[in-house]
């Protein structure tokens, strides 16, 4: 069972691996290549907040919160201090993975709706900080004039070379949370979901564990958020709001929770049909709004999972009326 | 104006904020209770009882107290046609799911009533006029402030003898305690979850309406109301009756005072950190007796 | 005989006539992008601006268009969203041959685009109020680099601050309290407010801020009143507006009350009610069009858009939606003077001279891309459902 799970998933990423490589020749609009680099950016935040939600069975709805602090740590560093490109993002991910221990650890104490709230408000008290701070983060007006990040001489300037860069971060944030869900920690990720009274039992530190996926969550977010800043070069708090964090949400839930090409696809999926149904014009927020609870009334388990599930029951039936 | 005054006014403009925060509270804990999920479509709720009354009083020209009570029954039937179609018919009981259904569920009331209604906030007549009323201790109100709270206090305390005393009232505590014994005992199950999306409708519709006249309403004033109403249910423990009172009225004075002597800026970061503050140190809520968890 | 030549009258007829409406329709149109905030929070203005601009086009396709070539609004929603608002820009651009581009709605959104236009070189008309965006350098390591590409319909916020001022200290009004919504236009106000006021030596003694989705602002308003102001400045859009101005009314404040140049839409009475008596504020003319001096150069044009206007929608025009006309009347000008190229046509807006809009006298130039003075705000007066011009 797990050599069958290795080799469909090598299977997986080097299908990514491929599709990322070649894309280029197919796609020559910047339309097109925006909205791949927004799904990509989304998928990063999706594929560590699934960690939370769909291993470990915890809940955020603040995570646009940890996304927003990896722009402005990488924003406010590299404009306003001068700081190196590469630098500020990875002290900009260490400081969100500080901020997220230092919330999460009293968060994760409590259960149930009382942890969205907590998460809700961190939210929201870090969306006002973004706009009250004014010397660091430009406020309400946001942050101008961010610098596009570079390797050497090559300027990631344009949408094409953005398409790289950002889709690379999204092979080795889904390889790295791979890695993980296979290893000792997943399984006791999933041990925690499953019943944390029982894990408790089994010994292991279900308290510790969960603050330590909450950690890794932010800081996928932190880096997606980075990503965002030095490619569209203009930050705002504006961007950073509920929405947002509900949007992720609902990006692990409609691709699958637990899934790990789940979240690519959600993310794909959801942010896809929120540009396609731009031509139903204003009726695009009821037609949004329908395609959600479609999948969520129909395919609970996820799209992806929903239909891989109908296709073999399809079999199943096949093969009973075969007999 | 001296700080004596102005403390006053703070505390009265909380209380009245209070007050809607609270109705709004036990909304949600009514689908709490009968359910165990969270329902956003209740901010739609709040925003869809004030364009109702809107335009039933504005356009059509209906009498007041006739259109308050056909807007509220139009939105607890909204909210009826909510459970039995979508939420009743959701393959998955999980909660994360359900909740997310009522997301997905207010965005399509929030579209539909941004289509019906447009965008543009607009003012509903205040009950009965708008001259200030001068109270004692140098606070100034006008009579839209008392109908928030007589109409609160009746609501509270109509639901507190329906609750104690009907028979439906009693049915729908039972299914909130032990759906399976409830339903044991002959009580219709989906029948008391389709009355408490019903009644959650009602309410929000109600909180949207008082507080129109003051605050002018439109196709999305739900959502920060309907947030905070939230949190003001989560203070107070989520599901506990008097824990959303207690929770409505102590966000909305944090929020007023915070606002008057602290600093305005940073009002809505200071109630949700206090917030944040009395979760960490009793982490079912001030009233709350914490959710049970099957092992 | 006779059918044979009935035949061939019919031929020549379709021909000349196939031949005849190709040649006036042979002309591809020049396709105009308009982006706004069509959903989303700053949706009301967004489509109002919008109608405003497809007046605009409506007027010049219907008097024949440019050189004979018929004007094409290519639609974009920013969903009232930076990110959204930089897609649907690439979204547009796609087709390449739109020329220039109007919009958007929110400043946030603008200053998210404003990178991406100027690499793509193709000028922007925009209607959103910030100063900031034409203020703010594109590198902060280049104080110089301001936008060559971009321009901006709305006067700035700093000269709107400046008449209220300047109405102020014609009127012994010399200590205020500056109430202000609690994101960029409103802490834009602030500032502004530190700058002008002092000029005009008026005094802030107070300074108060709410959310924009805030209910209530009499603690705020308490607070200013007890430092005994001679007047109150709100600063902010939305539904705020009005309950600022209910506020003031139930605490029965006495110092008249200022609000911003956004507040001159009939929206404002909708959520004031009569609490709007007696308001004053900074406007552009067009909501006192009837009550201008016929002597006034502005009066005949803007007194056309707003019967055009209220005929075509059936509701009075707010303050907004004269930016959104003037973005698209310019836009328009310039392409009837340089043709559809996109250098041309920023060149030929860079050098409109006293062109008489709706929002004022544009004279635009290489150093001010926006072009409106203080002498094109007027101050006026809610009243009775209306406005009324101050002197």
């Amino acid at each position: 069972m797990s050599i069958f799970f290795k080799h469909k998933d090598i299977f997986g990423f080097a299908i990514l691996a491929i599709f990322i490589i070649i894309l280029p020749v197919f796609v020559e609009s910047k339309y097109h290549y925006i909205v791949l680099n927004v799904i990509g950016l989304n998928t990063i935040v999706v594929v560590g907040l699934n960690l939370l939600i769909g291993f470990a069975g915890q809940i955020s709805l603040g995570h646009a919160a940890f996304y927003g602090l990896g722009s402005y740590f990488s924003g406010i560093l590299t404009v306003n201090y001068g700081f190196p490109l590469w630098p500020a993002m990875l002290v900009g991910m260490l400081a969100t993975g500080v901020v997220a221990y230092l919330i999460g650890y009293p968060s994760l104490k409590l259960r149930g709706h009382y942890l969205v709230m907590a998460t809700l408000g961190f939210g929201i008290i870090i969306k006002i900080l973004m706009g009250e701070l004014e010397q660091f983060t430009g406020g309400h007006d946001g942050l101008i004039g961010i610098p596009q990040l570079a390797i050497g001489g090559l300027i990631f300037d344009n949408d094409l070379k953005n398409f790289y860069l950002i889709w690379s971060f999204v092979f080795f944030s889904m390889l790295t949370a791979k890695n993980l869900i296979n290893s000792r920690v997943g399984r006791a990720l999933r041990a925690v979901h499953g019943s944390e009274v029982a894990a408790n039992a089994l010994g292991i530190n279900t308290a510790d564990y969960k603050v330590k996926v909450f950690v890794l969550s932010a800081m996928f977010a932190s880096i997606s958020g980075s990503l965002y800043a030095h490619y569209i070069t203009f930050i705002s708090p504006s961007s950073y709001d509920f929405y947002y964090s509900i949007q992720v949400v609902t990006m692990v839930i409609v691709g699958g929770m637990g899934s790990l090409w789940g979240s690519l696809f959600g993310a794909g999926v959801l942010t896809f049909i929120s540009e396609a149904l731009h031509f139903a014009k204003q009726y695009h927020i009821i037609a949004y709004g329908i395609f959600l609870c479609l999948v969520l009334i129909f395919l609970p388990e996820g799209i992806l999972v929903g239909i891989y599930n109908l296709f073999l029951k399809r079999k199943a039936q096949k093969h009973i009326s075969t007999d | 104006m001296d700080l004596s005054q102005q403390i006053a006014q703070y505390i009265i403009t909380g209380l009245t904020i209070g007050a809607i925060y609270a109705i709004v509270a036990i909304g949600f804990n009514i689908i709490h209770n009968a359910t165990g999920i969270v329902n956003f479509a209740q901010c739609e709720f709040i925003s869809l009882g004030g364009m109702f009354m809107y335009t039933l009083v504005v356009h059509i020209n209906v009498n007041m107290i006739i259109s308050f009570f056909i807007s509220m029954a139009a939105v607890a039937l909204i909210g009826a046609l909510i459970e039995r179609g979508p939420i009743r018919h959701a393959r998955s009981k999980e909660i994360i799911i359900l909740i997310f259904l009522t997301v997905g569920i207010s965005g399509v009331l929030r579209g539909a009533a941004q289509e019906a209604w447009g965008t543009d906030n607009v003012g509903v007549p205040a009950f009965s006029g708008e001259n200030p009323i001068h109270l004692p201790l140098g606070a100034v109100i006008v009579p839209q402030h008392i109908w928030v709270f007589a109409i609160t206090v009746l609501v509270v305390v109509l639901l507190h003898y329906f609750f104690k005393k009907t028979l439906m009232g009693k049915a729908m505590r039972a299914t909130a305690v032990d759906r399976k014994a409830a339903a044991l005992v002959g009580i219709s199950v989906n029948r008391m979850i389709l009355l408490s999306f019903a009644f959650s409708g009602g309410l929000g519709a109600v909180a949207g309406m008082i507080i129109a006249p003051i605050s002018t309403t439109s196709y999305d004033t739900g959502i920060m109301l309907g947030l905070k109403g939230f949190a003001a249910a989560i203070l107070g423990g989520y599901g506990n009756f008097a824990g959303a009172i207690v929770g409505g009225i102590i966000l909305g004075i944090l929020e007023s005072l915070g606002a008057g002597l602290i600093s305005s800026q940073y009002k809505d970061a200071i109630a949700f950190f206090i917030l944040l503050m009395v979760l960490f140190l009793k982490p079912t809520g001030i009233l709350g007796y914490g959710e049970s968890e099957r092992v | 005989m006779k059918k044979r030549s009935l035949i061939i009258v019919a031929v020549v007829l379709t021909v000349s006539f196939m031949f005849g409406s190709s040649l006036c329709y042979s002309e591809e149109p020049i396709k105009i992008a308009g982006i706004f905030a069509l959903t989303g929070r700053a949706a009301h203005i967004g489509t109002a601006q919008r109608d405003a601009v497809l007046i605009a086009i409506d007027e010049v396709n219907a008097k024949g268009g440019i050189n004979g070539r018929q004007l094409e609004m290519v639609m974009g929603d920013t969903e009232s969203d930076p990110t959204k608002a930089v897609m649907a820009l690439k979204k547009v651009l796609e087709s390449a041959d739109v020329v220039a581009i109007i919009g958007p709605t929110l400043t946030g959104t603008a200053m998210a685009m404003r990178g991406f236009i100027e690499k793509e070189q193709i000028p922007a008309f925009m209607h959103s109020g910030g100063d900031v965006i034409l203020n703010a350098p594109l590198s902060k390591d280049d104080p110089a680099s301001l936008p060559k590409w971009t321009f901006k319909s709305p006067y700035k916020a700093a000269d709107a601050m400046g008449k209220i001022c300047e109405y102020m200290s014609k009127h012994g009004i010399k200590k205020i309290g500056f109430l202000y919504s609690n994101e960029g236009f409103g802490k834009d106000g602030l500032k502004n407010a530190a700058v002008q006021a002092p000029k005009y030596g008026v005094t802030i003694v107070a300074e108060e801020a709410f959310e924009p989705k805030d209910v209530d602002m009499t603690a705020q308003l308490t607070r200013i009143n007890a430092q005994g102001v001679d007047g109150i400045i709100a600063w902010t859009v939305g539904p705020a507006m009005g309950i600022v101005a209910k506020n003031v009314k139930q605490l029965g404040i006495k110092a008249p009350l200022f609000e911003c140049h956004g507040s001159g839409d009939p929206i404002f009475w909708k959520v004031a009610g009569e609490a709007g008596e007696g308001v004053m504020m900074p406007s552009t003319k067009i909501v006192v069009a009837d009550q201008l001096p016929d002597s006034d150069i502005q009066k005949k044009k803007i007194v056309n858009f707003v019967n055009a206007y209220r005929q075509k929608f059936n509701q009075e025009p707010g303050t907004m939606v004269a930016y959104g006309a003037d973005a698209a009347f310019i836009v328009v000008d310039a392409i009837k003077k340089a043709g559809p190229d996109r250098a041309k046509i920023r060149d030929a807006i860079e050098d409109t001279k006293g062109y008489v809009g709706i929002s004022g006298i544009y004279n635009i130039s290489p150093e001010d891309h926006n072009g409106l003075s203080m002498n094109d705000i007027v101050m006026i007066k809610a009243t009775k459902g209306g406005w009324k011009l101050l002197e």
